[in-house]
């Protein structure tokens, strides 16, 4: 089966999609993280630059996926991996922060919990991962798609 | 009561020590990497009215050592005449596994064979026919899912069984050409009246091995005035070509055994093949790693926060507590300043270290970890370090001891002697409450980064003088670096939270004994003499920091500082400890140190780094001794800290005095 056809052209298509919000939720947090406000992400320079490491796994897989499919599955499933675990170390970070601020009586908001850009990240990937990993163990069984 | 004495071998990261572990029902460290167990661990089981005095050997691949772990398990396997061997196959590898069952074989013990993992093997659609296996190997084979107990039980029967069969002969598993029998043959001959030179090997085996070239027994033998046929007229390339046709032998006798009794059903690629062409991949790899690197000290600053802050509360309410008991002063001092201030602030950054342990399992388990010493490796190689050393750096951000034990899977001295000198710079759990201390005062937000950047400091500092020492004092290149990847594992949260309890509590038992001590002995240093007041500029620990703050004038270091890194030298968690006493007060350790007008985020940068790089603490430094068997590296090692320590310091301050301000 080829990414042409469904669904892997759904998913090919959302992981577009993912790789497009990563890297523009990496910009957010380094921009935000040098000092310019207004912006809805947590800044977060280090955080940002990972995020766009991950955007770059993505988009390296869309690029070398055109020729093999192999490679798109590797890459993407990486890099959707990735997303969701380090999406779950931020929410523990983002949760304990808050946590802090509440027992020493400072102001805290809420908000903040789903303000950083793995978060924005790791909800489309939250949608990609079943399919992707279906066909990370269905490639790896047949050795194609 | 009978005993048996049991010798667990195998290849490395075949699970031995998980059995182990379930055999004894003890605990030791386990991880999903080669060369974790690096010496014989001692345990016992009880059956019935059978004893089994269980020995865990270091993984090696064959009996020819190559480093220092490989030639312990060697030299249990052949000179402690055992009373039975257990072999741990991974069912998910056999054949190669099968090499070294073709040579413990040979020594012509009492053996059986447990096939590990087979879990996993079914999963990966590998059927092993056990029974094919055992009549094919001339052995008991009993399957086993260590971790899980599955099997276990089936394995100590079969021991006890089996233990009782000395003296039987068993059919060669290996047919070695003709050529190599001829000569074999020989060579039994004459060496068998010679018997007391061959330690506890049969004739037959210790022909093998002569021929092989192991040169102890050679040796042996030429004292006792043996002349033995072949070895002693052969020239170097016919030894290799012995060897060579003796390790061909074996190979075609293992893939022999494997390819009737083990059937690969679905010849899949495995998804762990496919996840390392990208987590090892040579521009991704590095970056992956660093990002785990950067969340993982993200979340033991962050996480832990929460219950940092209720224990700093608790031991507040303490210390106030203890102010309205109505007790002698100085008693309330000791209290209050001394106990909570000391071993209070240290117990506080318990969580963070509790974390830290609970991530580092969660890698190790994962089997990221031996990616990570892959993907280092160009690197690494390329700075004079071989690529296996990672592994022993990694785990000194534990703790230093281990992880300079571990140096023992290395095969070259000088890579030895290299990666020991380095590893005191890897910044290990004890340091880590100076950081979240010192970082979460005067850099807040940035607390989590900066933590970051001091263990990267620590990794540059490392390689850097790997580098030097390769390049100034070791000019041979660094041995090649093999390593088998383990597949990767899903960890279990109950195994990582088992190893962070198990390393949590020395750190705890340390806590306990190490800091306690210390902090008594800074706060006598800070009440005497009588009538001065306490922690003041003129109280004997006063007198001792301002003696030596000249020194460390340069890095903008207060008198109180400076006796915490001398203090320091015990063990690094007293720094924190002394710094807890000396700043003794009503108000927390933390208000304290922010108000304190001589220190700034500048210095308190530099005295990280400081922290972080200077001495090793007296454990440490005694294990250097030990694995270098030489005062003069112990020495080298030692001074080289300070003065990269001092140095680095210097220079932090000044970047920072000049970036952030004081």
């Amino acid at each position: 089966m080829s990414i042409t056809s469904l669904p892997h052209k759904n998913l090919y298509v959302w992981t577009v999609v993912l790789t497009v919000v990563t890297i523009f939720g990496g910009i957010l947090a380094i921009i935000s993280g040098i000092g310019i406000e207004g912006i809805p992400v947590t800044p977060d320079v280090p955080g940002g630059c990972i995020l766009l490491l991950l955007g770059a796994l993505l988009a390296t897989g869309l690029y070398e996926g055109s020729r093999d499919h192999a490679r798109w599955v590797q890459f993407g499933y990486t890099g959707i991996i990735l997303i969701l675990i380090f999406g779950a170390c931020s929410l523990i970070i983002s949760g304990a922060n808050l946590l802090s601020l509440m027992i020493e009586g400072e102001a805290s908001d809420p908000v903040t919990l789903i303000s950083s850009g793995f978060i924005w990240a790791a909800l489309p990937a939250i949608p990609a991962y079943p399919g992707i990993r279906n066909l990370l163990f269905g490639c790896s069984q047949e050795g194609e798609f | 009561m009978t005993e048996i004495r049991v010798l667990l071998a195998g290849n490395p990261n075949v699970g031995k020590t998980t059995l182990f572990n379930t055999l004894c029902g003890v605990y030791q460290h386990t991880g999903n990497y080669p060369g974790v167990t690096v010496d014989i661990k001692e345990g016992t089981r009880k059956s019935g009215t059978v004893t089994l005095r269980i020995s865990d050997l270091p993984g090696t691949y064959s009996l020819s050592a190559f480093t220092p772990d490989e030639q312990v398990a060697r030299d249990a396997l052949l000179t402690s005449n055992p009373d039975i061997i257990v072999q741990i196959v991974d069912a998910t590898n056999i054949e190669r596994n099968l090499f070294l069952t073709t040579q413990l074989t040979e020594i012509g013990l009492p053996m059986i064979i447990a096939l590990n993992m087979v879990d996993l093997a079914q999963e990966s659609g590998i059927t092993i026919d056990a029974a094919c296996l055992s009549k094919n190997v001339g052995l008991p084979v009993v399957k086993i899912v260590a971790s899980k107990r599955t099997g276990v039980d089936e394995l100590v029967q079969t021991i006890i069984n089996e233990a009782g069969k000395a003296g039987e002969k068993r059919t060669p598993l290996v047919h070695y050409p003709s050529s190599i029998t001829a000569h074999l043959d020989a060579i039994t001959k004459v060496i068998q009246n010679h018997r007391e030179h061959l330690t506890n090997l049969t004739p037959e085996y210790a022909s093998i091995r002569l021929l092989e070239g192991d040169q102890p027994l050679s040796d042996r033998l030429h004292k006792a005035g043996v002349t033995i046929p072949v070895v002693d007229t052969c020239e170097p390339a016919e030894v290799d070509a012995h060897i060579q046709d003796i390790m061909l032998a074996r190979y075609k006798a293992a893939e022999k055994v494997t390819s009737c009794a083990v059937c690969c059903s679905m010849c899949r690629v495995m998804p762990t093949d496919l996840l390392d062409q990208v987590l090892t991949h040579r521009w991704f790899g590095i970056p992956i790693f660093l990002s785990f690197m950067w969340f993982a000290f993200q979340l033991t600053f962050s996480a832990s926060a929460p219950l940092a802050s209720g224990l700093e509360i608790l031991f507040g309410g303490i210390t106030e507590s203890l102010g309205t008991l109505g007790l002698d002063p100085t008693m309330t001092s000791f209290l209050s300043d001394g106990v909570i201030g000391g071993v209070g602030t240290v117990f506080s950054f318990v969580p963070s270290i509790f974390i830290l342990f609970l991530l580092l399992s969660l890698l190790e388990d994962s089997g990221y970890l031996a990616r990570a010493a892959f993907v280092m490796d160009r690197l690494m190689h390329s700075l004079g370090l071989h690529g296996r050393s990672f592994i022993p750096l990694l785990i000194g951000f534990g703790c230093n001891v281990p992880a300079i034990m571990a140096t023992r899977t290395l095969q070259s001295r000088a890579d030895r002697i290299i990666t020991i000198i380095s590893i005191p710079f890897m910044s290990c759990a004890a340091r880590l409450p100076v950081y979240v201390l010192l970082a979460g005062i005067f850099f807040e937000a940035q607390a989590g980064t900066v933590i970051f950047f001091l263990y990267i400091l620590g990794i540059l500092t490392a390689i850097g003088t790997a580098l030097l020492f390769r390049r100034l004092v070791f000019h041979d290149d660094p041995s090649p670096f093999i390593m088998e990847l383990p597949p990767y594992r899903s960890p279990t949260l109950h195994a990582a939270a088992l190893h962070m309890w198990h390393r949590g509590k020395e750190y705890l038992q340390r806590a306990g004994i190490v800091i306690f001590g210390g902090v008594i002995v800074v706060w006598t240093l800070a009440t005497l003499p009588f009538g001065v007041e306490y922690g003041s500029a003129e109280s004997l620990a006063g007198t001792l920091g301002h003696l030596a703050e000249p020194i460390f004038a340069p890095l903008g270091f207060t008198w109180q500082l400076v006796v915490g890194l001398i203090f320091g030298f015990i063990a690094k968690e007293v720094v924190v400890g002394s710094l807890g006493t000396l700043y003794g007060g009503e108000d927390s350790l933390t208000t304290t140190l922010a108000g304190d007008p001589a220190l700034g985020p500048a210095t308190a940068l530099a005295y990280m780094v400081f922290v972080l790089l200077y001495l090793p603490c007296v454990a440490t430094l005694g294990v250097i001794k030990q694995e270098m068997g030489s005062w003069k590296w112990t020495g080298i090692a030692l001074g080289w800290g300070i003065l990269v320590a001092f140095v680095l310091a210097w220079i932090t301050r000044i970047v920072a005095l000049l970036v952030i301000g004081a």
